[in-house]
């Protein structure tokens, strides 16, 4: 075997290590051949015996390692479980608080909504009835002008009220959804973030 | 229990050469072929887990154009022999025992 192979063979079967792993290997045996020199590279490789021996052996202790380590880390996952177990027990108290957390936060919402929608409605109707007494006024023009004028005048007054009242629903209405959607926002969307 | 104490023995052996001075891989393997019957091969391992178990500590020096890695002894790794040392003095005693037969002639 060349010193060629050796290398090709222990690159091969140490593949699956940890990189930094398998370069400290590779210096150490280079060095080693280095270090026993060219004159005797036949004999040291011989010497060093099989390089997937070598390899099943750096694998084999770093396994070991790996179940030490883990060992310890079992520790943790007890605490983890007790963490757990704890949640199961906690979950008759918060999962019914979290329910109506939600429901209130539901409730608002849909009171919000029905105030926006109450007001728009409102709106509407004064606009619609200030536009309609306009009109049925021209049908006392001829009856009394005073009346026609004084109906003409509310109805605007109402179509005008009305068109306020639409313009202030809708600041308000655009308020809201802004609201609405900065808790959205940072509620639900903030926590997937994380 | 006999493996063990084998691999203690290849532990407390290159702590014991770094103890006189430090040196590097290929030096730290003969020398250890004098005393036990190993293949060249034996050594990595152990380094590699007294170096990860802090007991070593490695640094490069050139020589002729490359570097080699010297493995020198910690604070930790002292302690470590010391212990080693220890045991190894009892259980010296406690076979010499058997082996000598002090231990049944000591009971009669």
């Amino acid at each position: 075997m060349t010193r060629r192979e050796f290398f090709e063979i222990l690159i091969r079967d140490l593949r699956n290590i940890d990189p930094a792993e398998l370069q400290d290997v590779l210096q150490y045996y280079n060095e080693y051949l280095d270090d026993a020199g060219i004159e005797n590279e036949q004999a040291t490789l011989a010497e060093l015996g099989s390089p997937q021996k070598i390899a099943t052996a750096i694998k084999a202790n770093s396994t070991i390692r790996y179940l030490e380590s883990s060992e310890k880390t079992s520790k943790k996952s007890l605490k983890a479980m007790w963490i757990t177990l704890g949640a199961v027990f906690a979950a008759p108290i918060a999962l019914p608080i979290a329910i109506v957390a939600a429901a209130l936060v539901f409730t608002l919402i849909i009171i919000c909504a029905s105030v926006i929608f109450s007001f728009y409605a409102v709106a509407v109707a004064l606009g619609l009835s200030g536009i309609l007494l306009s009109i049925f006024s021209f049908f006392v023009i001829t009856l009394s002008p005073m009346t026609f004028l004084a109906m003409l005048g509310s109805g605007f007054i109402l179509a005008g009220l009305g068109l306020l009242f639409f313009i202030g629903t809708n600041a308000l209405a655009k308020v809201s959804l802004k609201g609405y959607v900065l808790f959205v926002h940072k509620t639900i969307l903030r926590k997937k973030g994380n | 229990m006999a493996l063990s104490m084998m691999n203690n023995l290849l532990d407390a052996l290159v702590l014991g050469i770094l103890k006189i001075e430090d040196t590097y891989g290929y030096v730290l393997t003969q020398q250890a072929k004098e005393v036990m019957d190993i293949s060249d091969s034996t050594l990595y391992p152990v380094l590699r887990r007294l170096q990860k178990d802090g007991a070593l500590s490695t640094y490069d020096a050139p020589f002729q154009g490359r570097n080699r890695r010297y493995y020198s002894i910690t604070e930790q790794g002292n302690t470590l022999l010391e212990q080693y040392i220890q045991d190894w003095k009892s259980y010296k005693e406690t076979v010499e025992k058997i082996l000598t037969g002090g231990l049944s002639n000591d009971k009669t």
